[in-house]
């Protein structure tokens, strides 16, 4: 069970019968009955038929889109490869797609010391609060970005912000966490890495509890302290899941909107505009869906190729 | 057994959600369901049109579900609902959509029965119908505090006889300031149709459209300098226009001499101001005499969705003198129907002023919700506001103001297209 737990992003452990949804394995003699093959089928089809309607048939949109002129309405006119074109050519989209680079860079290393630090916290307490300590770590999962966005933004509003009234209220001057585009930047991070640390913090302490404590007990007889216990024995022992954390966090922090949205709308100005903020402003504000098509099928390339890379990492950590 | 059991969920599984993604499919348009009106803001406009359809339900026993949505939501509202063929009977909206412009009732008759202002009364080019009646007519201007001036004792102009220039008005703001320890002069609603009045003032005539060419003029870049200065220099807070900040909310925090927005803020104010007192003064001029002025949204009642006679009947109810009167009463708003006297029960003179600052102003004020509404109709969907948001990237110091006006011009094109 425990290897079965270790394995979860390592599919060519997977086992073949706990997936069919039976613990029955067929002879090769015996073929399975029709139900038994259609059973995996069927309990699927819901999730089938939701991925093909809102996942599938809108990526083969977008994709048909970015051949062509679409405005949102009226004709849709193919135009070929012009609009990949022209976004090879347009300093805004390089813009937002860098920002987009740096913003993950920064926010998922982190994230990730920050939802780790969590776990270990939590799981080394001893009082009698631990439950309870977990749930309150991990409500800010549940709040919705727009929400962190909002609470962030009270918090770190430039004029009446909670944090400038009590910076103020120490005798300094107001800080622009708003107007200044690195200090806006570094509060988005901040946002984005608290709020996505809860989740990470669970997955963290799931592996974390994995790790067999006879390991710990072995080193602190050898004279390990802690944080020597920690490098030699956490690390590695919960490296695929950190490798899983690392790859979900950085697919998201890619995908970044809702939250800087209503932080600070990618402000100032378009200092912080990231790459899905480019894509919706340029498809919803200026009605040019086929282009900003096309710049959803380049982030969509470029998250694959994230996601393989990162796979790729994940399959060499489990061996 | 078990695995009979197994199967049988999975299929009822399977089919209720089949069934449950069948059910989003448009509704029925069933006889007795109310008309569905879709607009922005009535809560903050003292439930003006709530209140209308609680009286057209007392007199016609027809009911009228009024659906307010945030006004960033309205647009996409709107999209998505003509896209699911699930559109509202009525809607006030911002402007036309070429989505769902071949739609709309002809409102024609209303128009010219209930004597809807001339200057606000747009007919689609292709077939010289009116589609779209103005919900009341809107106008920018500025705010006081009151309190702030008076303790300072600084002195304002009251009436439209009486003028300030834009200096004189940032040189007293800043005594107020400096008296008083507010933190800012003035504050502005980030917003095309605030800095347009602003370009006007200033002699420009904002961002001109000839045939396919689009200009902008040496006032309005002068304008637009002058605008970034008093971001710069702390008079106004920079991130109410560079990252969004509510510039309502800084004015009502009492720490603002002064805040430049509009009417519909009257209603609004009159509810939720209460730790000072505030007053509406002429706008100031540098050198012209000007506001930003046309309709606050644009009434639409929507055909094919089985009830075109009701719709058409609340609209027509609606514009007639008596109950528009009242609406505007309630609302707090200036009406888009000549001929009326409204009597507003609080604050009579910030409406009179208002007035009288629309009547003083040039021909350009008047344009650009008519404009727009012209574009709307002849399939051109614009969005963005190329003119705030080159302007927000320009105080941003993301670019010069030579390749702000550049890009104003370029993108303005790009969204007529």
């Amino acid at each position: 069970m425990t290897s079965t737990m270790q394995s979860v992003v390592s599919p060519e452990a997977a086992d073949s019968s706990v997936l069919s949804g039976t613990d029955f394995t067929p002879s090769p003699r015996r073929r399975p009955r029709r139900r038994y093959r259609l059973t995996p089928l069927l309990l699927s089809a819901g999730v089938i038929v939701l991925f093909a309607l809102f996942f599938l048939w809108p990526g083969v949109l977008g994709l048909a889109y970015s051949f062509t002129s679409y405005r949102g309405f009226g004709p849709m006119t193919f135009i070929g490869l012009d609009n990949y074109t022209r976004l090879a050519s347009d300093p805004t989209f390089y813009a937002a797609l860098g920002r987009t680079f740096i913003y993950t860079a920064f926010s998922v290393p982190l994230g990730y010391a920050l939802s780790l630090a969590l776990a270990v916290a939590l799981t080394n307490l001893r009082a009698r609060g631990k439950t309870a300590a977990r749930i309150i770590f991990f409500l800010p999962w549940l709040v919705s970005p727009i929400v962190t966005g909002v609470i962030w933004r009270w918090m770190f509003g430039e004029n009446f912000g909670f944090v400038n009234f009590v910076i103020t209220s120490l005798g300094g001057g107001a800080v622009p966490w708003s107007s200044d585009a690195n200090l806006s930047l570094m509060v988005v991070i901040l946002a984005s890495s608290w709020a996505g640390a809860a989740f990470n913090m669970l997955l963290f302490i799931a592996a974390i509890n994995n790790v067999p404590t006879s390991y710990y007990e072995a080193a602190q007889l050898d004279g390990a302290n802690a944080w020597q216990r920690f490098v030699s024995i956490t690390l590695p022992g919960i490296a695929p899941t950190s490798v899983l954390v690392v790859l979900l966090m950085t697919l998201g922090q890619m995908k970044e909107f809702a939250m800087i949205q209503a932080l600070n709308n990618g402000g100032p100005g378009t200092a912080n505009q990231l790459i899905v903020q480019y894509i919706y402003k340029t498809g919803f504000g200026q009605s040019d869906v086929g282009y900003a098509s096309a710049a959803s099928m380049v982030l969509l390339v470029i998250l694959m190729i994230i996601a393989l890379v990162q796979i790729a990492i994940s399959r060499k950590a489990n061996s | 057994m078990n695995n009979r059991i197994r199967v049988a969920v999975a299929v009822v599984a399977a089919g209720a959600l089949l069934a449950s993604l069948a059910a989003c499919s448009s509704p029925s348009s069933d006889e007795s369901a109310p008309l569905q009106f879709v607009l922005s803001g009535d809560g903050t406009q003292g439930g003006g049109y709530q209140k209308m359809a609680d009286k057209y339900f007392e007199e016609t026993g027809t009911k009228v579900e009024i659906v307010d949505v945030p006004g960033d939501d309205l647009t996409t509202r709107l999209r998505n609902s003509a896209q699911a063929n699930d559109l509202p009977n009525i809607a006030a909206a911002a402007n036309v959509d070429p989505l769902w412009k071949d739609q709309l009732l002809d409102l024609s008759s209303i128009a010219k029965d209930d004597k809807v202002l001339p200057t606000l009364t747009v007919e689609d080019p292709a077939d010289g119908k009116v589609k779209a009646l103005p919900s009341s007519l809107t106008s920018v201007g500025m705010f006081i505090n009151k309190d702030l001036w008076d303790k300072a004792g600084v002195s304002y102009p009251t009436d439209v006889s009486q003028t300030w220039t834009w200096d004189e008005f940032v040189a007293k703001a800043k005594q107020v300031q400096t008296a008083t320890g507010a933190q800012y002069g003035l504050t502005m609603d980030p917003s095309a149709h605030r800095l347009r009045s602003f370009l006007y003032e200033f002699g420009s005539q904002g961002v001109v459209q000839d045939g396919d060419s689009i200009s902008f003029d040496d006032e309005g870049r002068t304008a637009l300098e002058y605008f970034k200065g008093m971001n710069d220099d702390g008079f106004m807070p920079k991130s109410v226009w560079t990252a969004g900040e509510d510039a309502s909310a800084t004015f009502k925090s009492g720490q603002v001499a002064a805040y430049y927005s509009g009417v519909w803020q009257i209603a609004d104010f009159q509810a939720n101001i209460t730790e000072f007192a505030w007053a509406s003064v002429p706008t100031p001029q540098q050198p012209v005499k000007a506001t930003n002025y046309g309709a606050a949204s644009w009434i639409v009642g929507f055909s094919g969705q089985g009830k075109d006679e009701e719709t058409e009947k609340f609209i027509s109810w609606l514009y007639s003198p008596e109950n528009y009167t009242e609406y505007c009463e309630i609302a707090g708003c200036l009406p888009s129907v000549s001929g009326l006297t409204v009597n507003y029960p609080k604050d009579a003179d910030a409406f009179a002023l208002y007035n009288a600052e629309i009547a003083a102003s040039p021909a350009v004020s008047a344009v650009q919700t008519t404009d727009q509404l012209r574009q709307g109709y002849e399939g051109k969907s614009m969005d963005v506001e190329p003119l705030k948001d080159e302007t927000v990237r320009y105080l941003s110091g993301e670019q010069t103001i030579d390749q702000t006006v550049d890009a104003i011009i370029a993108s303005t094109k790009a969204g007529l297209r």
